[in-house]
């Protein structure tokens, strides 16, 4: 085991971090504006992952680019969820919208099953091979762009949700529901709004995620569940909170996939949440709540 | 003169619950009137029957002269009413900067001249108005729930309970605050149990109790009533 193993380890990391972080500050949005648990995330990110195949593949275009297109697609698929069906629950008891919500986790991940076979993808890029030396260790080229790329897309939804008058209204919505109604804003629109945003998130996501990553259809759990894990661990709520949790799992699961066996980088982030649970229930970033 | 908001014989309630009961009011232009009554009266239903937020079961809502009942919040507020609810329901986690451009809503154009406005009515919130409105006092709270009400430049600002839980001092401050906006011929319908305080800065009252309207009148006559000496002023 020699230190730039584990920097190099480290660095992989980081740069996977961006897509984690955006992935998860999408779950966040939504359980944050509606108390809704979109156990549709991963399979969500799955949809974008092929969106980005397919322009690549028959269009030619990379997902570095497509990954825009991707996040408009989910954008709209998100608004139809949430008109569709999780306006019709929203008042409805947790199991129900757990319950609808695993129905569309299905749903998507076997609709993609039967459009798209069960086969594994990866997302051809431009910049799939290639790298750059940094002194001892080196820079994967397409996980440095993803990285850049999750950034921008992230500081673009801050922009968003702290600059514009719509963006603030969704945080009012956030912060206080009923609030919201007295003064006049239309918090259905809102909803669909953020529910849409935090599926062109995760839809980013995946696009940029599948230049990296091997995709099929099943892999949407597993992303839900690291989505969840993330956000519990920068704490529910926390924007900022889900993005540098993204980050930090990232980087902890690239750790121990070089310190332990590559297999057991999952046992990693639940150790994390482990912890965060039993010594720091709100998570990192979250506010204590009775 | 012909009301500004007249409410008809509504009712309105929660599932099996009926919480108001036949009751009408109205509010004149540039009057201040006064909804008082005990607690589970059915004054916050009355508001929230108002603005929208519970829906009326019966009677009818007209707001200078047009029907009210049935729209939407947002509506209701784009038509010129504005809410400062019981419990404040302000944004915790934003700046009290941010509360009150919220409440500008569909006055935006207006939103520099209305904060100035607030700011001198309330000089306490420019000082604070980068601090999140979770971590101020209860009578800075109350100051940005009414300021943000402002905000919306609305004909009638209606308040329930604004007095709740603050300190004299600070009562006798936000009540000589309502009059100065009142002075600037903004309507007010105020829901009070601070009785005698209520009645005195109004110009007319009602009485709520148990969803119907009992009495009502000019200030002078109500608070020369016998009923309201006894029950409310106790004396
Ligand atoms: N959300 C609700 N669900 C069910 N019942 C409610 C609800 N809100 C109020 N009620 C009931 O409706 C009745 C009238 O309540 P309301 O809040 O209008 O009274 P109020 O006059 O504002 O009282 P207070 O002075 O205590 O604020 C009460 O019996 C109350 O228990
Ligand atoms: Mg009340």
């Amino acid at each position: 085991m020699n230190v730039t193993l584990l920097g190099q380890a480290a660095l992989n990391g980081l740069l996977f971090g961006g897509v984690y972080s955006l992935m998860a500050v999408g779950l966040s949005l939504i359980f944050g504006v509606m108390r809704v648990i979109n156990l549709a995330h991963g399979d969500m990110m799955v949809w974008g992952s092929y969106v980005a195949f397919f322009l690549a593949l028959r269009l030619g275009v990379d997902p570095f680019v497509s990954f825009l297109l991707c996040a408009a697609a989910l954008f709209s698929l998100g608004v139809l969820v949430q008109r569709g069906l999780v306006n019709r629950v929203l008042e409805a008891p947790h199991e129900m919208q757990i319950l609808l919500m695993l129905g569309v986790a299905l749903v998507l991940e076997n609709l993609a099953l039967v459009i798209f076979g069960p086969d594994t993808r990866r997302t051809e890029s431009a910049y799939g091979l290639e790298t750059v030396w940094l002194g001892p260790v080196f820079v994967d080229v397409a996980r440095l762009m993803t990285f850049v790329l999750a950034l921008a897309f992230s500081l673009a939804l801050y922009l968003f949700l702290f600059r514009s008058d719509l963006g603030r209204l969704i945080r009012a919505a956030a912060d206080n529901s009923y609030g919201a109604l007295v003064i006049g804003a239309d918090v259905g629109r809102i909803y669909t709004v953020a529910f849409g945003i935090g599926a062109a998130c995760v839809g980013a996501a995946g696009a940029l995620m599948s230049a990296l990553v091997p995709f099929s259809p099943a892999a949407g759990f597993a992303q839900t569940v690291v989505s969840f894990n993330i956000v519990i661990i920068g704490g529910m709520g926390s924007l900022l909170g889900a993005f540098l949790g993204g980050i930090l799992v990232a980087v902890a699961e690239s750790l121990g996939a070089v310190l332990l066996v590559p297999s057991l980088k999952e046992l990693v982030s639940f150790v994390l949440l482990v912890l965060i649970l039993l010594f720091r229930p709100q998570g990192l970033f979250g506010r204590k709540t009775a | 003169m012909s009301a500004l908001l007249r409410v008809d014989g509504i009712e309105a309630g929660y599932g099996d619950l009926t919480a108001v009961r036949g009751a009408s009011l109205e509010v004149r232009p540039g009057e201040i009137a006064a909804l008082i009554g005990s607690n589970g009266a059915g004054k916050t239903t009355m508001l929230r029957a108002i603005s929208g937020l519970l829906p009326i079961r019966r009677g009818r809502i007209d707001f200078e002269g047009d029907r009210l009942d049935g729209l939407p919040p947002s509506k209701v507020v784009g038509r010129g009413i504005a809410h400062v609810p019981e419990g404040r329901q302000l944004f915790p986690s934003m700046t009290v900067l941010e509360n009150l451009e919220l409440g500008a809503g569909h006055a935006k154009a207006l939103k520099a001249e209305s904060l100035e406005w607030v700011f001198s009515l309330f000089p306490r919130l420019r000082e604070r108005r980068q601090q999140l409105a979770g971590t101020l006092s209860g009578g800075e709270q109350q100051m940005v729930a009414i300021g943000r009400g402002l905000m919306a430049r609305p004909k009638l600002l209606m308040l329930d309970e604004p007095s709740l839980g603050l300190a004299p001092v600070l009562v006798r401050a936000i009540f000589d605050n309502l009059v100065e906006i009142n002075r600037r011929g903004m309507a007010i319908l105020l829901v009070e149990q601070n009785v005698l305080r209520a009645l005195q800065l109004s110009h007319r009252g009602y009485v709520l109790e148990n969803g119907q309207i009992v009495l009502d009148g000019p200030r002078d006559t109500l608070l020369a009533d016998g009923h309201i000496k006894q029950a409310y002023l106790g004396r």
